[in-house]
């Protein structure tokens, strides 16, 4: 859940959001949780950056050549990027960056997604 | 609503990412993270091992050997006379094709290099080799099962039990199979998962076709089957079992490999269906047919089959003792059961006998494409002529019934594979192999076999499918984060 500010051109949202891991193979579906926030500058076409602590990747354990067991790997990431915001709301967003966790480990990050702003 | 009237709800709303993120509760059984070559650590492996089994803790002797000095001790508590029939064997074996000519010290010091740790029932005492990365909880976790599993492998020694390679993988999955379970589980708990939660007989299952699979390919299949065997299958077949009925099964161990791939609900049954086999006196001789290159002086009165106690040379020692030339069949001694076959070869010394059972053979059928009918029974003789480096090895085989098979053996291994497939195929009357008792690691394929990472730090992160938990879906100033971003490698 997001919040954004009332700022039209220049806009900053802190966000938590809880996502769910799907199973694969043996391993259960587990959940995870992320806070960080967006940041916004534009108004149609609008350049964006997130941050945020939370799962950078999957931590997998695989026995005898099957995964039992995932769980999130959480960490920072950083991605920053491009945003087409309709005139109706809808918008499509496109960025990249990367994210590395407690641990050390460490990837690219990329996001693509498209929603409504009501 | 400005952004700091919204700031407490945020850092409340994140309380549960930063709990989560800084690690959960420890569950009792789960084993530490610590140098185990440290008393501390040894004495709280031991505690999360014992409270997996569900048993209490054992006092046992841990030591931290570098390899070499390991090799430089197991070298010396070898005879001269025991490593000269070791270094027999081996040519034997090397002139049948079926594995590398090499020393005892060469396979001790691979041995070694394969090995992490290992527990010795008679010393009670776990050791661990100094390694470049030294050894690990894992490891610990591993020995410290079987030292748990003392008592029953105290009774084992004691017990007389078949000494064929057959009926040694299937006493020795029980015994792996029984701690890979808790090996497992430990490895579960140290990742912060639940034990119960995977299905592990799909997980055992995949695993053991998997193996096979690598086993058809594998250039060492006698020497080390028990490799393939052992730890995959067992931990198929003691799964499903109670943990009474695992104790159960470690005191009175399946007796065939062909038991133990038939599960927990089979074993006994198909046991007592394969000792029926060899005790039914039912062996019939057979024409004999040599290939040409090898021409042994060969009575053709091969000796009916049938267990017998007495012994000739011990299969699992390799022992090289001459067999007694121009005795009557019926009156040749037995080695745990293994008939002597085709006694009477001149210059050719008895290397060992054994019965391979269904896990080796079926593997070879496999291979070949051939639909494997179920072998009931194998017994083997190893010839071997040091003068004119040849080795020769007498086989029978029976299928169904009243069926059998009467089989030789020669140098060329992909010649004595097609031949076992031709018997299988096409009733025909050719296969060769050969056993030993020792473990040549070396040329293993240990993807299979890998200790898995018990630091979780060391696990490999996988960021192909990360899920971006930014929102993409925004009411107003509220964004609902159902819709997830797809994230790319």
């Amino acid at each position: 859940m997001a919040h954004y500010t009332a700022r039209r051109r220049l806009q900053f949202g802190p966000y938590v959001a809880v996502g769910v891991f799907p199973p694969v193979e043996e391993a259960a579906s587990t959940y995870a949780v992320a806070a960080g926030g967006l940041g916004f500058w534009g108004e149609r076409h609008r350049a964006f950056v997130q941050l945020d602590v939370g799962p950078v990747g999957y931590a997998m354990l695989s026995l005898h050549g099957t995964v039992v067991a995932v769980d999130a790997a959480y960490g920072v990431a950083g991605l920053a990027g491009y945003e087409f915001m309709a005139d109706g709301g809808f918008f499509v967003r496109i960025g990249l960056g990367g994210g590395v966790t407690w641990s050390g480990a460490h990837g690219l990050q990329s996001t693509l997604g498209m929603g409504g702003k009501i | 609503m400005n952004r700091r009237t919204a700031l407490p709800a945020w850092v409340a709303a994140s309380a549960p990412v930063i709990a989560v993120a800084l690690g959960c509760s420890e569950q009792p059984c789960t084993p530490p993270q610590c140098d185990v070559r440290g008393k501390d650590c040894q004495r709280r492996v031991m505690a999360a091992t014992a409270c997996i089994r569900g048993v209490a803790p054992r006092k046992v002797p841990v030591r931290v050997i570098r390899s070499d000095q390991y090799v430089d001790e197991a070298l010396n508590d070898v005879d001269s006379d025991a490593k000269e029939a070791f270094e027999r064997r081996a040519r034997a074996l090397a002139a049948l094709g079926l594995e590398r000519q090499r020393n005892l010290d060469d396979v001790v010091a691979a041995y070694v290099a394969r090995v992490g740790a290992y527990y010795d029932p008679r010393a009670d005492r776990v050791t661990l080799f100094e390694g470049k990365t030294g050894p690990s909880v894992e490891a610990l976790v591993h020995e410290f099962a079987h030292a748990l599993q003392h008592d029953v492998l105290d009774d084992l020694e004691r017990t007389a039990l078949p000494n064929t390679l057959d009926a040694a993988l299937a006493r020795t999955a029980m015994i792996e199979g029984d701690v890979t379970l808790t090996t497992d589980r430990a490895a579960m708990l140290s990742f912060g998962a639940d034990p119960n939660d995977p299905d592990w007989s799909s997980v055992y299952g995949k695993w053991t076709a998997g193996t096979s699979a690598h086993y058809r390919r594998e250039p060492l299949p006698v020497s080390l089957a028990d490799r393939y065997f052992v730890y995959a299958f067992g931990a198929a077949f003691l799964e499903p079992v109670s943990s009474a009925g695992v104790e159960g099964w470690l005191r009175d161990p399946p007796e065939t490999t062909r038991a133990v791939m038939a599960g927990a609900k089979r074993a006994r049954s198909v046991d007592r269906k394969l000792a029926s086999v060899y005790d039914a006196g039912q062996w019939r001789t057979q024409s004999v047919r040599v290939d040409a290159g090898v021409t042994p002086q060969i009575d053709a009165r091969i000796g009916d089959g049938g267990a017998s106690d007495g012994g000739v040379g011990d299969s699992g020692a390799g022992d090289g003792g001459r067999a007694d030339a121009g005795a009557a069949p019926s009156l040749l001694p037995f080695t745990s059961g293994v008939p002597l076959l085709a006694p009477e070869l001149d210059g050719f010394e008895l290397i060992g006998l054994d019965s391979l059972g269904a896990f080796v053979l079926d593997s070879f059928a496999r291979d070949q494409g051939a639909s494997a009918r179920a072998l009931e029974a194998d017994h083997l003789s190893l010839w071997y002529d040091a003068e004119n480096d040849n080795a020769v090895g007498v086989y029978r085989l029976r299928f169904g019934d009243d069926e059998l098979r009467q089989v030789w053996l020669r140098r060329d291994r992909e010649q004595l594979w097609e031949g076992y497939v031709r018997t299988l195929m096409l009733d025909d009357d050719v296969v060769l192999f050969a056993s030993t008792d020792w473990k040549w690691l070396d040329d293993m394929d240990l993807e299979s076999l890998s200790w898995r990472a018990f630091d979780r730090a060391s696990v490999p992160y996988s960021l192909r499918a990360a899920p971006n938990f930014a929102p993409n879906f925004a009411i107003g100033r509220w964004a609902m984060p159902f819709a997830l971003g797809a994230s790319l490698p």
